[in-house]
């Protein structure tokens, strides 16, 4: 293996479990994962998968309650080593909701000189630097003096996509980085965002709800259910042969602009129930409480992740049976 | 002035219309530029009118305006609202905090549109002892249980003496329908159902509006800004930006082929399912409302502005399919607009 | 998508001009910001602008005591013959000395520790709140009180009394503000980019408290010049022969019905430097009520 292929980020069995109340909330519960430089990887889930909650983890917000992670093959799992500044120099984040994720009290240049200072560059570096970022996130200089309070939503998102560049990172932890926005505004954010990973070889973990847009945007994708993997391909292969039960429910609620689209989606689905809570994971597997294909060997034990394809692995007994009988592809 | 009128008028032009609502502007106080200009929609029973755009383009404003609930800023200019033929006073909608009679709501968040320290029962009491006809608590209490179980609860009793907290993000939603219908709607306004919540339980809630549509004949107003959502959930569509209805078509035309400017960025801008991109986007921003352009409010953005596009006006006739465009596009005209 | 907020002006999160608009359209605004420039300007100036400065000093003139407002004296004088005028403008420096000692102490401290215990949570957290609770629980005229009997009597005395417990507030105000404000995602985002703990607690939080912080220090101001009236009224404040509002008023209440501008104009002038900060404090809110609209 060349340095080139070395894995950027390793995840192996992560777990965090919350204390709500009287009640334990497994958020996550055993997820593993491979981050390679420059690659994409998209983590779908609806409410309660546990995807923001592995955001803010592998973003260092948080410490896991369990597992292993390693950023270029150094382990970081510790909260203390997630706080270093070596980790920081590395993964950066951007968030969900621009309205909240800049302080309306600081302007975009007090805001982008946080991370400057960290690298340590002296005054007349950092606002070279910092005319630099505006540029390449496509703001103009004059928005270096503004306000988040004056700037739209996309502009606002465009500062926090420059606030994570400005350290150099090798990763960007991206948690609903344009659920907040229109969508003529957000063509234009993950255009850019596109380009620059090009441009500076970045890797991106890019978490979504929006299958659609995943489809467009990750090299590789993983589907989340109550805090574990179900479903896991490159994107191609995982959106022409979905093979998990959930994977198909969701794609077939997906709402499309065109014919075209609506003949890819899997057959209608009737969704039945809602997500359980994460603090009463059903037995067995868990998805079965909803799965239009439950069998009684469904409730016994939760399954592993089998192959069903290149790269390509869901966890769910039914897959090969299912297959034989024509319902799956 | 242009608008392309491809299609027949829509059928049952005869009826009345359940709903017309015909050159509403609204401006906030001290601000020249209405912020909306001359919007006009009709609605009839049993058809689902969607109504849609992005934020800023004064689709919630015309929304609020129906129901009664603009802010005190909001002053209306002019416009005229009609329900199943009648004329309505000014003061029995735009300020009048309560629909009018005939009108229902179903409000977007859930969680915000419910009061957390009384019971579904409790809210539901409340909307069924204003509607007439309704005397005794035994009799409310049915027609409670009867909504409920309208909106496919399987346990309405249960539900009924729950509080907000207690129930799931679906059960919310449809709640919040049911408190709709108590005012035996003949025309219902979705405010972005579903949007708050999962993808697969929204499909489910617009399932179940779309059943309620056929069952109880009902006329749909559905706001939304998921032009997805829209296609496979409406009729017929009214698009709009920047205070103006900017093109009016039935759903199906509308996605195959959008003929403004704007819409053809709008759906070039989704993201696709086959994995063909997220196309350019619309470069620029909705520009202030003072800042908007005397005609078309697009101009600024548009790379076919002309001189002409400034003295557009909003189309008369909100029965009609129309484009309100100088330079309609056409199938040839349509692709490399946007690249 | 919510209603038409994206449809009005766009709020700058700064106040600026648009901010005075808002200021000037409170009702009372302009009156308490003209009040309370004029209240200033008098005690800065009292030397120079009122008839008879020495009647500041000790001063006695028996005959022309208690007499009505008349040309010579617009507001009449008192019992031992000073000019009411000129010892109510002199008293109103006694009473902005006091705001300006007791807020000085009071707000940098309080701010300081609801910063730290809001961020740091924690037993920092516990033992800052619990102090704080304690000092909030006692009346704060009894503890003022209990303070100043045990020290003499003094102005001086009065103002470290009160000083001592006016940080309580603030730290309650900014301890309940920084709670919730630590969890926002750009306080987590300036981490993330390698802030230290002073930065975040100086210039990512700070700036964000600071306009409620003024609001409040402009209604407190209005309240610590009634509380040291208060006090002088009891005797426990200004040693003759300095003016003090409270003492004038407790002095001349002796003549009342008959006299009764000797205590009554003093009165009046606490009420109207009262409301002054008052209005100033509503208008303020206005000015930076900003932040409320996105």
């Amino acid at each position: 293996m060349t340095r080139q292929d070395a894995p950027l980020l390793e995840v192996q069995g992560l777990s965090k479990t919350f204390q709500v109340g009287r009640e334990q909330v497994q958020a996550l519960r055993g997820v593993d994962l491979t981050l390679r430089p420059g690659q994409i990887l998209g983590l779908a889930g609806e409410s309660g998968s546990g995807k923001s909650t592995l955001a803010r983890m592998l973003a260092g917000s948080s410490a896991p309650s369990g597992g292993d992670v390693r950023l270029e093959g150094r382990s970081v799992t510790g909260e203390r080593l997630q706080g270093e500044r070596w980790f920081k120099e590395r993964v950066q984040m951007v968030f969900q909701d621009p309205a909240t994720s800049l302080n309306p009290r600081r302007t975009v240049a007090q805001t982008l000189e946080v991370p400057l200072r960290t690298l340590g560059l002296n005054a007349a570096a950092r606002q070279s630097r910092l005319l630099e970022l505006l540029d390449l996130v496509e703001l103009g200089q004059e928005f270096a003096s503004s306000y988040p309070g004056a700037l739209s939503g996309g502009q606002k998102q465009r500062v926090a996509v420059a606030r994570a560049l400005a350290i150099e990172p090798r990763l960007i932890v991206l948690d609903e980085p344009t659920s907040a926005l229109d969508v003529s505004v957000q063509a234009k954010v993950i255009g850019l965002l596109l380009r620059l990973r090009e441009q500076l070889g970045l890797a991106y973990l890019f978490i979504s709800h929006d299958l659609s847009l995943m489809r467009n945007v990750a090299d590789e994708t993983a589907i989340l259910y109550l805090g574990r993997v179900v479903e896991q391909a490159p994107t191609r292969e995982l959106f022409a042969r979905p093979q998990h039960p959930y994977t198909r429910m969701l794609l077939s609620a997906i709402p499309v602009v065109s014919d075209e689209e609506a003949r890819l989606k899997p057959a209608h689905t009737a969704v039945v129930g809602e997500i359980p809570s994460a603090s009463r994971i059903p037995s067995g597997c868990t998805f079965h409480t909803r799965c239009p294909f439950v069998t009684e060997a469904c409730t016994r034990s939760e399954p592993d992740l089998l192959d069903v394809g290149p790269a390509h692995v869901a966890r769910c007994i039914r897959i090969p049976d299912l297959r034989a009988a024509g319902v799956l592809p | 002035m242009t608008w392309l009128t491809g299609t027949a008028p829509f059928p049952q032009t005869g009826q009345a219309p359940t709903l017309a609502l015909d050159g509403l502007s609204i401006r906030f106080a001290r601000r020249d530029v209405p912020v909306l200009d001359r919007v006009s929609l009709h609605i009839r029973r049993g058809e689902r009118v969607g109504l849609v755009g992005e934020s800023g383009c004064g689709k919630s404003l015309t929304m609020l305006a129906l129901m009664g609930l603009l802010p005190s800023g909001a002053q209306v200019l002019g416009g005229t609202l009609s329900v199943l033929g009648q004329l309505l006073a000014q003061r029995a909608w735009g300020h009048a905090r309560r629909p009018a009679p005939g009108l229902a709501m179903v409000f977007q968040q859930p969680t915000a549109a419910l009061n957390p320290v009384f019971t579904v029962g409790d809210q539901l009491l409340a909307v069924a002892r204003t509607q007439p006809k309704q005397v005794n608590k035994a009799a409310l209490t049915t027609a409670c249980l009867t909504v409920l179980e309208q909106v496919r609860l399987s346990d309405p009793r249960r539900v009924f003496s729950s509080y907000p907290f207690q129930l799931s993000g679906g059960m919310r939603q449809r709640v919040l329908i049911a408190l709709a219908l108590l005012r035996k709607p003949t025309l219902l306004i979705a405010d972005e159902p579903g949007t708050a919540l999962d993808v697969t339980i929204q499909a489910e809630i617009l399932s179940l509006l779309d059943d309620l549509v056929r069952e109880e004949h009902l006329a749909l107003l559905h706001i939304t800004h998921n032009l997805g959502v829209a296609r496979e959930t409406t009729d017929r569509v009214y698009v709009m930006y920047g205070g103006r209805v900017v093109e009016h078509a039935p759903t199906a035309e509308l996605f195959r082929s959008p003929s403004h400017p704007y819409t053809v960025g709008l759906l070039g801008s989704i993201p696709r399912l086959d994995g063909s991109g997220t196309g350019v986007g619309i470069p620029g921003t909705v520009p202030a409302v003072q800042g908007m352009p005397p005609g078309c409010r697009f101009q600024s953005r548009c790379p076919l502005a002309e001189p002409a596009c400034r003295r557009l006006e909003p189309p008369p006739d909100a029965d009609e399919a129309f484009v309100s465009c100088v330079h309609p596009l056409t199938a040839t005209t349509r692709p490399g607009l946007w690249t | 998508m919510s209603a038409p907020v994206a449809l009005l002006p766009v709020a700058a999160s700064r106040p600026g001009s648009d901010g005075w608009r808002r200021f000037v359209r409170s009702p009372g605004a302009a009156l308490g910001l003209v009040i309370v420039v004029l209240v200033v300007l008098a005690a800065l100036l009292a030397p120079v602008i009122t008839p008879y400065p020495q009647h500041a000093g000790p001063f006695v003139d028996f005959a022309h005591a208690s007499q009505p407002p008349s040309a010579g004296h617009w507001l009449g004088t008192d019992a031992v013959g000073r000019d009411l005028l000129t010892r109510i403008v002199f008293g109103y420096r006694t009473s902005l000395l006091l705001v300006v000692v007791v807020l000085s102490i009071g707000i940098p401290v309080g701010v300081l520790l609801g910063l730290v215990a809001g961020y740091y949570g924690g037993w920092v957290e516990s033992v800052i709140m619990r102090v704080t609770d304690i000092f909030l629980a006692l009346p704060p005229l009894a503890l003022v009180l209990a303070v100043t009997s045990v020290l003499t009597p003094t102005l001086v005395n009065a103002m470290i009394a009160i000083g001592a417990l006016w940080w309580t507030w603030h730290t309650r105000l900014v301890h309940g503000m920084v709670s919730g404000l630590k969890n926002e995602d750009f306080i987590e985002a300036a981490r993330r980019a390698g802030a230290s703990d002073a930065h975040l607690l100086f210039r990512e939080l700070l700036p964000n408290v600071i306009s409620t912080v003024a609001v409040k220090t402009t209604l407190d101001a209005a309240f610590v010049i009634l509380l040291g009236s208060g006090l002088s009224f009891l005797g426990l404040g200004a040693t003759p022969p300095t003016p003090d509002l409270g003492t004038m008023v407790s002095e001349g209440a002796k003549y009342l019905p008959g006299q009764w501008w000797e205590s009554v104009f003093p009165g009046l002038a606490i009420l109207l430097v009262s409301l002054g900060f008052n209005l100033l404090g509503d208008g303020l809110r206005e000015y930076f009520d900003v932040d409320v609209q996105r």
